[in-house]
């Protein structure tokens, strides 16, 4: 049986309210871990962020002094911070279309909307540590790779040149992770 | 637990793009392979968090109180100068934030009117005069449903209202073209 153990994990919350960083953080302990920091804006994420050096960022988008896509957009800018490779996960009550693609180009690992459940949440985080996302650095973008489709089907345009087209090969742990729950 | 070090990143390099395959660190470190079928995940901590969420439930009610209280005041603020960006800002985010946690703490409805007051904000550049008029329906009827404790979404009444504000709102600024979609979904 596979097992994930959260208490291997560090896990950092970043929600500028209250109640939904409490409900976070009871989660997160009831998964077993024991590394759970909280910051509860942008700016005092991206310091806790250079200070504990989470594993995982859980952040919310809608904050104040700089929101959850600059803060992902300032874990993301290579060479500024020890780990620009680490997951996020955009916790957001935003379901607009042109949002939540604007939040993944910023390069957020995953989505989780609210409202929030524990199995959504759990989902997610077995999707990061069990499948690990390649990146990809282009002149406008430095983020996961999203394509992370096997089927091949890709039908947007090729923005990408230079011979051979990358596509990632899905690991059959993501599907095991992704329908599991 | 010692601090995560940056670990050695792969690259590819193409014409115009990198892609850089960073070292699967947290999958190396957390996951392991316990008896039992080799093929299924241990659901035992999701279990242990849903029971821990479960016995929040019990404060949920006076969250959602104290949701609606910053709600008002953040209405009242707004009502001399409600383009100022600071205020327009405060208010749009205790709205937002209520339409993500209403749900979770009972009252999907109060989720729905939160949910249309925002797509109102985000509907126009002006909140002043009607729309300011609209938004303060929107306030006064999640304060009603939290008052009136309108847990569930079974209400008649309060989902009759639900359907008013959307279309007034719809009236107002037209039909919504906001594209919503399941995230679960994206590729």
């Amino acid at each position: 049986m596979i097992r994930v153990d959260f208490n291997k994990l560090r896990f950092l919350v970043i929600d500028d309210n209250a109640h939904m960083r409490r409900i976070l953080r009871t989660l997160l302990h009831g998964f077993g871990a024991r590394e759970v920091y909280e910051a509860e804006d942008g700016a005092a994420g991206l310091e806790a962020f250079t200070t504990y050096l989470p594993d995982i960022v859980i952040t919310d988008w809608a904050m104040p002094i700089f929101d959850g896509l600059e803060l992902t957009a300032m874990i993301r800018k290579p060479g500024a911070n020890a780990n620009p490779y680490a997951p996020i996960i955009m916790l957001t009550g935003h379901s607009e279309k042109s949002r939540v693609l604007r939040a993944r180009d910023a390069g957020v690992t995953e989505f989780l909307c609210k409202p929030i459940s524990a199995k959504a949440l759990y989902q997610r985080i077995l999707n990061v540590v069990v499948n690990p996302r390649r990146f990809v650095q282009t002149k406008d973008y430095f983020g996961p790779d999203r394509r992370r489709s096997a089927n091949g089907s890709y039908a947007g345009p090729e923005r990408r040149v230079g011979g051979d087209v990358e596509m990632i090969e899905q690991q059959p742990l993501y599907n095991k992770a992704r329908e599991a729950v | 637990m010692k601090p995560t070090k940056p670990a050695k990143v792969e690259t590819i390099a193409h014409k115009d793009h990198t892609i850089l395959i960073p070292p699967a660190t947290l999958r190396d470190r957390a996951m392991s392979m316990v008896a039992g079928d080799k093929d299924a995940f241990d659901f035992s901590a999701l279990e242990r968090a849903q029971e821990a969420l479960a016995e929040l439930e019990a404060d949920f009610t006076g969250w959602m109180k104290e949701e609606a209280e910053r709600l008002e005041a953040a209405r009242n603020t707004a009502r001399a100068t409600p383009n100022e960006p600071s205020v327009r800002d405060a208010l749009y985010r205790v709205a937002h934030d209520i339409r993500g946690h209403a749900e979770t703490f009972g009252y999907p409805l109060a989720g729905r009117m939160a949910d249309s007051m925002c797509d109102l904000m985000d509907g126009t550049d002006d909140i002043s005069g009607a729309v300011y008029e609209l938004i303060d329906a929107h306030v006064d009827a999640i304060r009603a449903v939290v008052r009136d404790n309108v847990h569930g979404s079974g209400d008649d009444v309060a989902r009759s209202v639900v359907h008013e504000l959307i279309a007034a709102r719809e009236a107002l600024l037209g039909v919504s073209l906001l594209e919503k979609i399941d995230v679960s979904t994206l590729p």
